[in-house]
Formats: structure tokens, sequence, C-alpha cells
């Protein structure tokens, strides 16, 4: 079994991407000949105009009587935004405008205050960035638009001339023109067919049994954007291809269609495509070793994107099916940066709960109680750690989310109280398709509030899912989202707890007997915007309600976890995502990894993939490397379908059990670098796991990595296994310094070049290294659940670098609420120095990331929460933890013992193993101190003496 | 000397701090200072350095738990806040706090427990005692039984021989003659045909099977497919089944009466094939021989030549009448007794006699033989398979239920397990006994813990259902849960008497710590 490819379309039956894919090949075939028949007229004054906000009208010359307006601000940060719209249509249509509004952090967006602007009659010069260093030239006739630093271009675009925004028109007045005279009509065809091809299905399409109205008729767009002297693009995920996208057109094309944004229920998706996935984020970097470049082009209509290599950069052709421009151009210039303005513009993944990164337990199905229990049971009987355990769609009685099925869920409340007796929490699933049927509240309050999703004729628009036949909420309707937050009150929601925490599945959304797996795209939302316009963004929405309504649900509110499938740009302020309905095989898991990353750099970084593969039964081997990858994605779930053989990790036998509960712990033990990690990332955009290109921006050698990465900024760098039967694997050192297998204390020498090294890796280990430079904060002593570790003492790892030195962080808070956007929280810097023979390792308050720009003067916010306030040392946070303690110290790398060790308390005890230094050339086990029990806490300064 | 904290105190000799001012790790590695045990750092590569922590990642806490039993947590347990049952005077969360000694009260729950256990114990095990009396019963009953019947078996042994031996000698000549007759070409062309015959009507019958299974598939596919997978090919397959197969129009056009008419003329067809196989080639050349002997050719003939005139629609009612008429020309000594069933018409009236007489001591001697076999077999399962007393001897047949969900769930012991729907008829077999726990030791206790059912119905697109059945001492045979973890995989669980083993055994200690 695999994908039904016949049930998704292909460009070429999609008939705005026939059409205008087709201008692309045009152009590709006489370059030399082809123009763009649009040009930017004389530059019109905005009323209440900001500073750096321009207009200007723009005309095609195929239409000239067809009027489009250019806008570009220039924003706080450099960040360029670029519209265009078509203005005073005779028609009564519009293209859709509010992407931005559901994808943005906030809608109106500061402008920078240094950008100015140069007219000329040839092209307008738009100079920002610091000391000027960033120009945005826009070319009149033909229009084109060139974003340059420091005289170099970065982003061109249209320039191959594939611009092209379809202006509205009425099928009447379309067919009046044959009244004209023969000669006159040949004229007008002659005229465009070099650039547009005519189309009989602009204004109805059928594809299979389906039939589109298309009431609006043609209004596709097609973007061209250029990136001279880069060889390596990377983004719009979600898709089954590497990290470093491939060619889709030209000679060395992989695939012979464009990678696909369209968010569809897929059902065993093919292990290596560009064929559209759950979610869509129509952002990408453009990477050399000496830039970084990004676009975010926010639309959300049905979009195919081009990508060809050529000596000179990349060309990327976007072709969307309705929708305005509205481009935003990251200036860069490193991933780093990328990451930050993107978090600007969409926000960051906020601090999640810090429970949901731990192990989280699911199956399709646990049936009852007692298979709850058992299953918490299995768990604590084999001393494996969890922290959540899953219900899929059959709690539910008849698929109607909220029922419990009592026949095997009597009383949901005492189960919950059972989980959570042990620190652990549930989460539930809760789909957007709601049963028909008047008994259901749910449906009856829907139909009742008129806030469901609309046939094209007005009606309520129903097809078939898990529940059989269904109805959809329109969550782009206001009224449904206090609707749905009351839905999940616990006055409402009577069989409910604090305990109990949400999945929103199937939000593509999936409707079985619809086309393409969704709704009809002529299906009508709020506002009289149709599914085409607004499709990918429809998951987020539910997402967003869902996530809303769990914060509302306490007072003090605590901070939600929602899991969904389907995403757009700005999904990460809801919660967590996972890549989907993936097969228990060897190939499928081997791409888990660059799917992941791909999410990870475009924002959406609390990801993870169905461990053990949701289809199928792995063997023990697969299984045990999937739990090993599973341990080192942000989010960790297994989980498995109906017709699976049951595979809890308790059930195995040994060795195998051994081996699952070894990667359990680990994970529990690295909670402090991932929290670490997740913390760096709510304030700056980071990714949770960072592919080589984004740690090391500069060689160029590792961009096409994709199967290690680092965590965090923690210096662990992490590579799966995903070779059946694989003993040694190689894996890729970029930095100038020494590196540490974390699991021996093994030394492999600094190098002044990138170099790679073979590991041995029998199934029972993995290859996890820590870059010299990093101290590693742990905590040995892994509980149960995560959530009853908030006590135990810390263990500092410290991995010298070739000069002696390392620093590393530890954040800290309540992990479940708002409080440290109070200021409630921990936030220490820890460094080793090196004078002559002896060292000190000081522990002082982390003063913010000084690299960043926005952190300190507009950090980014999470939804609906106020900034973060600065970090006092006696807040409630740290008082409530003065008694947690560091217990051990490891001093990875030292050339030779110290005589003494010191706080400034007392002298400290420590053992001491000879071995390789981090400042040599040698290879071998590292040298190793350890002191024990130094005497000092997470909470206060202080220092300790190496002499 | 104060106890060292979570140590068991067996051990207590070895943590003496007045013995000597340094600890040796149990192990031996590694010698630390007294200071050093229970400082909440793992010194010990054995980690016998913190009984009381929660230092060491695979330790236990001791807890003495007064008023209770002693019971044992492990160290990751230690200190984390939440009150383990194994702990009950919450000795083991000495830094939380978190929970008070509750040791009273929870022992005398336990201890009220353990009696109302040994209270079933014992009542079980009376009645698992009955079980083995009424076994033992069964036992001489069977043994004597079978000692009877093999005496009968020899001499009905000595019978069939002797009758053997005379129709032997009876059949001897007419053989004779038939074996010359055997030769003739017409003979062996007629073996050829039979061949043939009989070839294609078994790839008639594949066919039917295979058609057969087909439909089964469907149906099965279209009753129970799970109309929520997004499969469309499923869906149209289901939707093309139940075109085909539902009932033909009312208003019968052309077409279904010529259908009908095709399907009347097939099962003739059949009934002729049947009929011409069965034929005694062999008898037809006795016929020929003996002809001249028995004149019932002409007088019955004429009835079965009748047959060629009637007409279809009434046949099978005319078949009635004809086998009547022709038995009542038997009776009547009108015509021989061979007329009917032409195949029996073809021995001499002694040959057929003593065949007949050979045949009936032949079925009561095998019919003896299954009789012995049977109790003999049952005799054996009483060594081993009816458990170690025979005890399950007399629950073999006994069913127990329970309702779940939609459901009513039958377990009969050592029969079948089956599901049935509280909605409708019907009904899913899940298994048929197939064996005790192989995953312990025959003739042990968790031995006859469990039970497997196996090869039941097929699941749509899944494994053949089955049942785990997980059994414990109880005062009753009874269902107590179903469950059923993996698709068409279910679990039940069942308390019996049978399992009451006395409380000396041995088996199912009485705990001494938790």
């Amino acid at each position: 079994m695999s994908v039904k490819q016949e049930d998704f379309k292909l460009c070429s039956q999609s008939s705005f991407c026939r059409r205008l894919r087709s201008i692309g090949a045009k152009q590709a075939t006489s370059p030399a000949h082809f123009r763009s028949p649009y040009a930017v007229g004389k530059a019109i004054q905005i009323s209440d105009s900001p500073e750096a906000s321009w207009a200007w009208p723009l005309k095609s010359a195929l239409y000239p009587e067809i009027s489009f307006e250019l806008r570009i601000d220039v924003l706080e940060g450099d960040v360029v935004r670029i519209r265009a719209d078509e203005v005073r249509s005779k028609t009564p249509f519009r293209r859709y405008n509010e992407s931005a509004k559901w994808a943005l952090l906030k809608e109106d967006l500061l402008m920078a205050r240094t950008a100015s602007i140069k007219h000329t009659p040839e092209k307008s010069i738009i100079k920002y960035g610091k000391d000027g260093k960033l120009v945005l030239e826009v070319q009149h006739k033909p229009f084109k638009i060139i974003q340059s630093r420091e005289g170099k271009p970065m982003v061109i675009m249209n320039e191959r001339g594939l611009f092209h925004m379809e202006h509205f028109r009425v099928k009447e007045v379309e067919a009046g023109q044959e009244l004209l005279s023969e000669g006159e009509q040949m004229v007008i065809q002659n005229d465009n067919s070099w650039f547009e091809e005519s189309d009989k299905d602009m204004f109805e399409e059928t594809w299979k049994k389906w039939t589109d109205s298309k009431p609006k008729g043609p209004e596709a767009l097609s973007i061209d954007l250029t990136f001279p002297g880069v060889q390596h693009v990377f983004g719009l995920p979600e898709h089954a291809s590497p990290l470093s996208l491939p060619d889709t057109i030209g000679t060395d094309a992989q695939y012979s269609e464009p990678y696909r944004l369209f968010n569809v229920d897929i059902f065993e998706y093919l292990a290596d495509s560009p064929m559209s996935l759950y979610g869509a984020i129509p952002l990408l970097h453009a990477v050399s070793k000496s830039h970084a470049v990004g676009v975010l082009n926010l639309i959300a209509s049905d979009t195919w994107v081009d990508v060809l290599h050529t000596k000179a950069g990349v060309q990327t052709h976007w072709m969307s099916e309705s929708g305005i421009l509205d481009l935003f151009i990251l200036p860069g210039p490193t991933p780093d940066a990328l990451f930050e303005q993107y978090a600007a513009l969409t926000g960051p993944t906020p601090l999640p709960p810090q429970w949901s990164i731990g192990y989280h337990q699911c199956r399709w199905n646990y049936n009852d109680e007692p298979d709850v229990l058992g299953v918490q049971a299995g768990f604590d009987e084999a001393d494996m750690p969890l922290d959540v355990t899953w219900l899929d769609i059959e709690y539910a009685e008849e698929h109607r989310y909220f029922d419990w099925d009592p026949k095997h869920f009597p009383d949901p409340v005492r189960m919950l109280d059972a989980v959570a007796e042990k620190g652990r929490k549930m989460v539930a699933i809760v789909d957007p398709h709601i049963k028909k049927t008047d008994s259901f509240r749910i449906y009856s309050d829907a139909k009742e509030l008129d806030i469901l999703v609309k046939k094209s004729d007005g009606s309520n628009f129903e097809g078939w899912c898990w529940t059989g036949s269904s109805v959809w909420v329109d969550f782009f309707n206001p009224k449904s989202w206090d609707w749905w937050m009351k839905m999940f009150g616990f006055s409402v929601w009577k069989e409910s707890s604090p305990a109990l925490f949400i999945w929103n599945d199937m939000n593509e959304p999936s409707v079985f007997d619809g086309p393409e797996i969704s709704v009809p795209r002529d299906t009508l939302f709020h506002g009289g915007w149709e599914n085409r316009d607004l499709h990918n963004i429809n998951g987020m929405m539910f997402h967003r309600a869902t996530a809303e309504a769990l914060i509302a649900r306490e007072s003090p509110a605590k901070r939600p976890f929602v899991l969904s499938r389907s995403f757009f740009a700005g999904s990460q302020r809801y919660g967590a995502i996972w890549t989907g309905d993936n097969m228990g095989t060897w190939d499928h898991f081997a791409g888990e990894t660059a799917m992941i990353l791909s999410n990870n750099i475009a924002g959406m970084s609390f990801c993870g993939a169905d461990v053990g593969g949701f289809f199928g039964n792995p063997t023990p081997e697969l299984l045990v490397r999937w739990y090993q990858a599973g341990a080192f994605m942000p989010f960790f779930r297994a989980h498995a379908h109906i017709d699976t053989k049951r595979r809890e990790p308790y059930l195995y036998e040994e060795p195998i059990r051994g081996y699952l509960r070894d990667v359990l712990r680990m994970r529990y033990k690295l909670l402090p670098v991932w929290y670490n990690a997740f913390h760096e990332a709510s304030i700056r955009g980071s990714p949770i796991i960072k592919p080589q290109y984004a740690v090391f921006p500069h060689d160029e050698a590792g961009f096409a990595i994709d199967d290690q990465y680092y965590i965090g900024s923690s210096g662990l760098l992490f590579k799966p296994i995903t070779v059946e039967g694989a003993t040694t694997t190689t894996v890729y050192l970029s930095a100038p310094e020494p590196y540490y297998n974390y699991h021996t204390s093994y030394l492999y020498p600094s190098s002044s070049s990138p170099r790679r090294i073979t590991l041995s890796t029998p199934l029972e280990t993995y290859p996890l290294l820590v870059q010299g430079g990093h101290i590693v904060p742990t905590r040995e002593r892994v509980r149960r659940a995560s959530s009853l570790m908030w006590q135990d003492p810390f263990t500092l790892l410290i991995a010298l670098d070739k000069e002696g030195k390392a620093t590393g962080e530890l954040y800290l808070d309540d992990g479940v609420g708002y409080d440290y956007q109070s200021g409630d929280y921990v936030w220490r810097k820890f460094e080793y120095v090196s004078h002559g023979k002896s060292g000190s390792l000081k522990s002082t308050r982390h003063e913010g990331y000084a690299t960043s720009p926005l952190s300190t003067t507009s950090p980014v916010k999470s939804e609906g929460k106020g900034d973060v306030k600065v970090y006092q040392e006696n807040n409630k946070w740290a008082q409530a933890i003065s008694h947690v303690r560091v217990e051990r110290i490891i001093v990875l790398g030292l050339k030779t013992a110290p005589k003494m060790v010191r706080s400034s308390e007392s002298t400290l005890e420590f053992t001491w193993e000879d071995g390789v230094a981090a400042g040599g050339k040698k290879e071998g086990r590292a040298s190793r101190l350890v002191i024990k029990n130094p005497g000092v806490g997470v909470v206060n300064d202080w220092v300790i003496v190496f002499e | 000397m104060t106890p060292v904290q979570g140590l068991n105190p067996s051990l207590a000799s070895k943590y003496d701090h007045s013995a000597s001012v340094n600890f040796t790790c149990l192990d031996g590695s590694h010698i630390i200072p007294f200071s050093a045990v229970n400082d909440d750092y793992c010194d010990c590569p054995d980690e016998s350095d913190e009984p009381g922590t929660s230092a060491c990642p695979t330790g236990v806490f001791y807890c003495e738990n007064e008023g209770h039993i002693p019971g044992r947590v492990l160290s990751s347990r230690v200190n984390d806040g939440i009150c383990d049952p194994e702990c009950c005077d919450g000795s083991d969360e000495w830094a939380t706090g978190a929970c008070p000694n509750k040791c009273a009260e929870i022992g005398q729950e336990y201890r009220r427990q353990v009696e109302a256990e040994m209270k079933t114990r014992k009542t079980g095990a009376r009645i698992r005692s009955t079980y083995i009396k009424w076994a033992q019963g069964e036992r001489k009953r069977l043994q004597l039984d079978l000692e009877t019947k093999r005496k009968e078996l020899e001499v009905k042994e000595v019978e069939v021989e002797k009758s053997r031996i005379a129709l032997e000698t009876m059949e001897a000549k007419s053989k004779q003659e038939i074996e010359k007759r055997k030769k003739s070409p017409l003979f062996l062309s007629l073996l050829t045909h039979r061949l043939a015959l009989s070839r294609l009507r078994s790839r008639v019958s594949r066919a039917e099977k295979e058609l057969e299974a087909l439909h089964g598939i469907l149906e099965d596919l279209s009753k129970g497919y799970n109309p929520n997978y997004q499969d469309m090919a499923v869906k149209a397959a289901v939707v093309g089944y139940e075109e085909l197969t539902k009932p033909p129009e009312p208003t019968g056009s052309t077409d279904d009466s010529s259908d009908y008419t095709e399907e009347l003329e097939e099962e003739i067809g059949d009934r002729e094939l049947d009929e011409l196989e069965r034929k005694d080639l062999e008898g037809i050349l006795l016929t020929d021989i003996s002809e001249s002997d028995w004149e019932t050719e002409e007088e019955a003939g004429l009835l079965w030549k009748i047959d060629e005139y009637i007409p279809e629609s009434i046949y099978e009612s005319w078949e009635v009448v004809r086998d009547a008429s022709i038995d009542w020309l038997v009776r009547l000594g009108i015509i021989g007794k061979g007329s009917k069933g032409k195949t029996d018409g073809v021995d001499a009236p002694h040959v057929t006699a003593a065949r007949e007489k050979h045949r009936n001591l032949n079925n009561e001697l095998t019919k003896l033989q299954n009789d012995i076999k049977s109790s003999s077999e049952t005799l054996e399962k009483m060594g081993l398979g009816f458990g170690p007393e025979a005890e399950w001897k007399k629950l073999d047949g006994t069913c127990v239920d329970t309702v779940a969900g939609d459901y009513t769930y039958e377990l009969c012991f050592f029969g079948r397990a089956s599901q049935k729907s509280n909605k409708d008829s019907s009904s899913n077999h899940l298994g048929t006994f197939g064996e005790w726990n192989t995953s312990a030791e025959p003739a042990t206790y968790d031995y006859y813990t469990r039970q497997v059912y196996k090869n039941g119905a097929k699941c749509w697109n899944g494994p053949m259902r089955s049942v785990t059945v997980d059994m414990t001492c109880g005062t009753t045979n009874a269902l107590l849960q179903i469950s059923e973890p993996e698709k068409c995989e279910y679990r039940f669980k069942v308390t019996t008497p049978a399992l009451c083993w006395p409380l000396d055994s041995g088996e199912q200690t009485v705990k001494e710590e938790l």
C-alpha cells in the first residue's frame, strides 16, 4: 500500500498552474526575447502615509484598461514588504488579502525609521538598514525589484518577467468580445499568446467527479524570485524531500512536479516527493557562504513552486491560485538573523508546558479505562518514564468528540485523576468534523449559531469523515471563537480536567469524499471568501481556537498544549505539529529528519514524527532506532495504527527493552537542554533543532547535510541511525574545535577544517557528540514523569574547547504557567575559563542574548501575552527552587589534574581520570575530572576555582 | 546504632558505623567514609552507599511500614512527592514530607483483603476438591467402561473376521467373471470417461468454492468494512457487491426467466452426474452376467423411462412419486429390490446379505474403537490437560459469559469462545481451545492460569480472531472482563475455583513484603 497519487492533482491538472507554469516554460525557451508586460508608473501619494511606505500604479501592457497598485513598506528590522492588488475593478470581486491578518503576530507592523527614497524616471531607489547598507531598487519598465546588500543583489523579483496577476473579468464580458470583428479578436489573441495561455477551464473546472464553479473566474498570481550567488535554498515545508531543495525543472530536475503547498490529508505519503502534505509555510531561505536572505510569500491558496539551480544562483517560480501579492523580504544576513526576522513577523514558538517535551505514548486506540491504567502500570513496572498518555478517536461515542463512550470510559474524571496522581497528563483528540446528528450538542449549537462552513450555494456543507456524515465549523467566523472557548470550560465539558489536553487532527480539513480529500474550492467561509483563497490557513484557525480555549479554561491561565496536523505560517504560536501518517519502514524513517529540520527552520519548531511509524509493524531493530531518533525530536511521541500489534516499550524482552529504556531515560536526563532550546526559541525564534547550514553558515560543504543536527545552542550534535544493520556511521564535524562522544567521553581533536569521523553504532548506541566549548546541564535522576523532577539536582558537563574554555546556560521556571512573563524564572550563564594551569567556573545571571537585535528592544511575543519581564534574582520561582543544587560537575579535556578545587565555602572533593586534553591533537578518551557535591545551587552566583 | 535510612535491616551489619570509620561498597570495589553513605551522591558502582536517597539510578528504598508489612520502592521514587502504596509509612518522602504515615489504615485494609482472599481461596479450594472428586469418579467410570468395551472389542473383532471370510468366498466367484470383462475395450473406455468426468467435476467444484470464497470475502467486507477508512476503492467494491447480490427485481424480465431456467438445468445436470459417478461399473458388468437371472429391468425400467418425459418444472415431485412407487413395487415383490438405486442391484441376494452383515459388524467395530479411543484420550488428558488433579474435567463444556458494550461474550471451557451481538442474531466465532500457557512449564500453577483459543473467524483485513484467557482463583466460574488490545485479538479475565489450589501447595504464597 502507498499513497494514491491519483487522488491529488498534478500541476497540469489544475488550470491555473498549467497557465502559469507555461509562462515559465515560454520564458525559458527564449529568455532573450521575453519581456515582462508589466510596468510601474509614477509614484502616488498615500494619504496618511507612514514614513517608510510608498505606492505606485502598476499596469500590464496586455490589459491597459486594468489597474493594479504596488505598495512597498520598509518595516522595523529592515524587512521589506511588497504588496500588489488590482484596484478599481469593474467586477464585484476582490482578491483575498487576509493571509497576513492570520499569519502575522500583529497586523500593524512598525515601520523602519531610517528608510529613504529617491525617484528617477527609470527607477525608484529605497535605501534602508544600518548605514544604508540595504537597497531596494524598483525598476519601472519592465517592472522589476532588486534587493541588495552592500551593492550585491540578494533577491530579484521579476527578473525573468514571470510576474502576472490575472485581473478579474466577468464571463459574459469575455464572451462579448466575440462580438468584435474577427480581425480585432485575432490581434488580442496574438498579443497575449506569447505570455498567457488561453484556457477553457478559467471559469469552471472539472476534475474527476468534482466541478469547481469558480464564480470569480481566473485570479491567479505568478511571481518569480531569483537569488543570485546561492546554490542552496531551504524551506517551503512541508514536503518529504531533502532539506536543500532539489530542482523541479531543467535537466537536473529531481522531481517533475513543482513543490506544492496545499494542505491535504495524504494517506501513506511517499518518502521522497514534492507532493503537498498536511502543512504549508511559504518561506524560503537562500544561503551562500557569505550571506543568507529569506522570502515569505504570504499566500494561502494552492501554490506551486518551481526551483532551478543555475551557475548564477537559484531561480524560483511561485504559482498561486488566488490572493494578493504580499511578499516579505527578510534581509538576513545570517540564518540566525532570518530566524529572528521571521519570528518577529509571525511570532516565535512560545514556551510550551514543560511536561510536553517529555515522552508521549499514543495508540489508535487505548480502548478503555483499564487499558489506560494498564499502560501507566506497564511503564511504572518497567521503570520507564512517561508524561502523557493519548486517546485517539475511539474514546468518543460514535466519534462525537467531547462525548466519552460510557461503555468504555464510564468515569473519565476518575481516570484522569488516577493518571494525574503520578504527575502525568492525558491528551484526547478533538477533530474538526462534527457528526451531523441533532442530539449532539456541538452540532446543534453550531447549526443554531450559523457558523458552519457553507457550500457555494449557501447551504451548510456536508461531507464524510470518521463520524460519517459531518459538518465543519467556520473558524474564520469570530462568532465561533467564544463558543468554542466555552466548549472546553470545565463547567461545560464536565468530563474533563486540568490534566486533559487536546489533539486537533484532520484539520486540513480532511473530507473523505471531497476533491483531494478536502472541501471543494468554492466552499464559502466567513466574509464570503472561498476555500480556494484561504485553504492553507484553515487548519491553523482550528488549532488557534482550541489553544485559546485551553488558555481560557483556567485562572490563572496555564500554558496550553494542542497538537495539530495541519499548519501554516504562524501555527507555531498555538502548539505542536507532527509529520502525520508515516509508515513503519526504514525509508520513511530516514526521510523524517529532513522534514523535521525543514519545519524547524520555518518556525514550526515544536514537531516530531510518529515513533515506530503509524502504519505497519516495525521490527525491534527499527523500533529501537526510531526511539533513538524520537528522543532527539522536539516533540517525542510514539503512535500506532489500530491494525498494528501493540508496541509499548515495556512489552519487549531484553535486550530491546533495555535499549528502549536507556533512550527514554536519555531524553529525560537531557530535558534541561531541551527546555533551554525551547526558551531560546521563544525569545529568538531559533529552531529547537538546527541543521548544519544554520549553525555553520560559512561552511558551504555542509549545507546539504540533513541527516544530523544540533539541539538548540547546547553544542550537542545528534545523528539518527536510519540504515538497517548499520554498525558504523560517519558524522560531519564543522567547528574547528574538539568534539566529545557524549556516551564515552572519547575526544576527536580540533581541526582547522571540517572533517568526517566514523563512529561505531551497534543497536544500543547512536552518535551523540558535544562540541568543545559547551557546558551541558543535565538531570541524571529520571523520575516517572518529568513534572516530578523539578527539585532534583543538576549535573554540569563541561566540554572544553581547544583553548580550555566553555560556556553554557540554564533556564528554569514553573513549567506550566505564565508567571515567567512577570519575571518568575531563573536564567543562569555558566562560564569556564582557563588562566594558565588554573581555571574557574562561574555561574552568573544571564543578561540576554547579546547577538540578537530583537531580544532586548522588541522581544517577540507569544500570542495574547505580554513581554517577558526582566529577571530578578529573588523572584518567586528562584525562591521556590533555592534548595536545588548542582550535585556533580564533570570537566572533560583538562590537560592536568588540578591540585585543589574549591568554592568560596570550602575545598571540594573530586576524582580524576587521565586522558586526552582538549587543546591537543590526540584522539582518545578525554581526561575526566568529577567534582562531587560542589555545594552550589542554580539560583545564586558562585565561582569554583581549579588550582 | 541509628538505622540507615532506606536500608533493608537484614543488611544492617554491613553498615555498622561503630565497627569502622569507612564503609566498603557491598561489591567490595570502593572504600568510602561513612559520611558518604546516604549523602545524596552515588559513590559505589553497585549503588550500595545510597539506600535512602534517589542519588543512584536503580537502587531500592526499604520501608519498614510499621503496622503493615515492609515494602520497597525504586530509588527513582524516593522524594518525588508521590505517595507510593508500597511505602505507606511515607518514609521514602523524607525530604518532601508529602506523605503521612498511613500504615495503620492501609495495613488494616490490607489484612482485610488478605483475609477476604484467603476466604475466597478456601471456599474456592473446597469447590475445586469437589471437581477433583468428580473427576476421580469420572476416571473410574471411564476406566471401567474402557475395560468392558475392550472386551467387547475382542469379541467383535472375531465376528467381523468371520463375516469377512464368508463374504469374500461368495464374492470371489463373481469377481472372476468381472475381472475377465474388465479387460474389454468398452469398459476401459468407460473408465477413461469416468476419470474425465470426475476431473471436470472437481474443476467445477473448485471454481464454485473459489466463487463462494470470493462471495464470502465480499460479504465480510460489505458487513465488516470500516466506512471511516477513506478508501473509495473499498467503497466501490462494497456497492458493486451489494448490487450483484440483491434479489432480482420482481418484474421478471425475459433475461431473468432464462437465468432461472439455466439454473434448473444445471441442478439436474448435477444430479445426473452424481448418479453417473456413483454408478458401480463393476456392478454393471455383474448385471450383465446375471441379467438372465433377474428380470427386473423390464418392470422398473418403465418407471425410469418416464423420467425422460417429465417436464422439468414438476421433476422434483415426480421423483418422489417414482421412488415411492418403486418402493411399493419392491415391497409387493413385483420387482426386485435391486431396481432402486441401480448400483445395489448388482449382487446376487446372498452376496448382498453377506455384505450387509459384514458392513454392520464393521460399523459396530468402528464405533467401539472410537469409543475406546475417546475414553482413553480423556483419561490421558486427565493426567495433564485437565489439570494436575483432573479438576478441569468438570468444566469441560461449561460456559461463562458477560455483556460488554454491544456484545455478549461467551467462553465454553475447552470448546469455543464467541461474541454475540445484543442487537441482532449475528455472532462471531472467536476461537477454539488451543493450548494452556505455553510460556510456563507444563503442570505448574502458571501453566493453568492461561488458555488460548485460536483460529476464530477471520477479521476483514486482519488476522483470525483469537482469545487469550487469563484466569485466577475465584469462588465461581465467571467471565469478568474482556478487552481487545489489538484488533481481533481478545483477552478475557476469568475466575474459576479450578485455580484455587490448596493454601499449602506452595503456589500463590502470601506476600510477606510488598
